[in-house]
């Protein structure tokens, strides 16, 4: 089973979600204002996204928008490395 | 019935041309094919029967090679879309999918062609080989471009690029061939048919790598995110000829539902 979620953490909280469900999640940076904070978008496990909303870890969690949508309500930002 | 004379299996088009038949020669390289559901699963490990707006984890290299794309990664997994009679891989700006590395140090040569769609305007990955295609030598890229442009760059030792003209402002579907030949220095990018860009400059030595293929993202899906979908993917380690292009083409567009 899964569950398609956008689930943001502060990048003090980046660590302890990524030793939750492992190093490849949360690994896309996001900005807002002066404050970053890193994302997952897509389909969860169900006992990947029932462990990340269970640990409290998450900044915030939105099932129903788009990924893009997500961040706009957000005024997030992505941080685009410079490459090509 | 799902009109344009193509099937849900993928299996045959209104030309009767196949993609496997470019691999008959043991050519190396990929095809991937989102219609056909028994090449898919949601998993990466090759379990889970594939749905309609579910994600998927694991596509199968109907090339024979073996080389299957897959996302370990659940949030990572794209996402499979039907709309009337056509398939796609929704990319939505954060997934991509890899194979293991791909032995293409056989050849100085490379045929990539691709159903693809984009939602944004922005330099973004259809298909790469290797991790960063600056970075190594011996690869290409598949790839979206800043301003409404496709681009395909291909390395010897030598980065060459070739770019459309900004005639792709998004949402834009093509069908896109990226055609290399390292010691012949060729670099053609066509779109929907025609050669929209080349470059005949050095790209150095040879041969390509042996490097993973990356789809719809940068190095197993860490950056230079598609925000938009893949209706079907051809790798192979030649130039294909101008009659076999032209049958690639076709089989694609068809899948993509563009007309040539």
């Amino acid at each position: 089973m899964n569950q398609y979620a956008t689930i943001i953490v502060t990048d003090a909280n980046k660590t302890a979600a990524q030793e939750l469900l492992g190093e490849t999640f949360f690994d896309i940076p996001l900005k807002k204002t002066l404050s970053k904070y890193w994302v997952s978008s897509g389909y969860f496990l169900v006992e990947e996204y029932d462990a990340i909303v269970d640990s409290g870890l998450a900044f915030n969690i939105n099932t129903e928008d788009s990924y893009f949508d997500c961040l706009s309500e957000l005024n997030m930002t992505r941080i685009i490395k410079d490459e090509d | 019935m799902y009109g344009l004379g193509v099937n849900r299996l993928g299996v045959t088009n209104t030309s009767g041309f196949v993609p496997s038949t470019l691999f008959a020669s043991g050519e190396e390289g990929a095809w991937y094919d989102p219609s056909d559901f028994s090449s898919m699963f949601q998993n990466s490990d090759g379990t889970g029967a594939p749905a309609v707006n579910g994600p998927i984890g694991y596509i199968a290299d109907k090339s024979g090679n073996g080389n299957h794309a897959i996302q370990a990664t659940s949030a990572k997994r794209p996402t499979l879309r039907q709309a009337g009679s056509l398939y796609y891989l929704e990319f939505f700006g954060a997934q991509g999918l890899a194979t293991s590395a791909i032995d293409f140090t056989g050849t100085n040569e490379m045929t990539v062609v691709s159903g693809a769609h984009k939602d944004i305007d922005a330099t973004v990955v259809v298909a790469e080989l290797s991790p960063h295609v600056g970075q190594n030598d011996g690869a290409f890229r598949l790839a979206s471009v800043v301003t409404d442009a496709w681009r395909y760059t291909s390395k010897g030792t030598i980065t060459i690029n070739s770019s459309t003209p900004a005639d792709y402002a998004p949402p834009s579907t093509n069908v896109l061939t990226g055609i290399t030949d390292i010691d012949g220095d060729v670099n053609k990018i066509r779109v929907d048919g025609v050669e929209k860009a080349s470059s005949t400059s050095d790209q150095g030595n040879g041969p390509l790598g042996n490097w993973t293929l990356n789809v719809g993202a940068r190095n197993n899906a860490t950056s230079l995110f598609l925000d938009g979908r893949i209706y079907g993917l051809v790798v192979r380690g030649a130039e294909s000829s101008a009659a076999e292009i032209a049958s690639t083409e076709a089989y694609m567009a068809a899948k993509t539902g563009v007309t040539l």
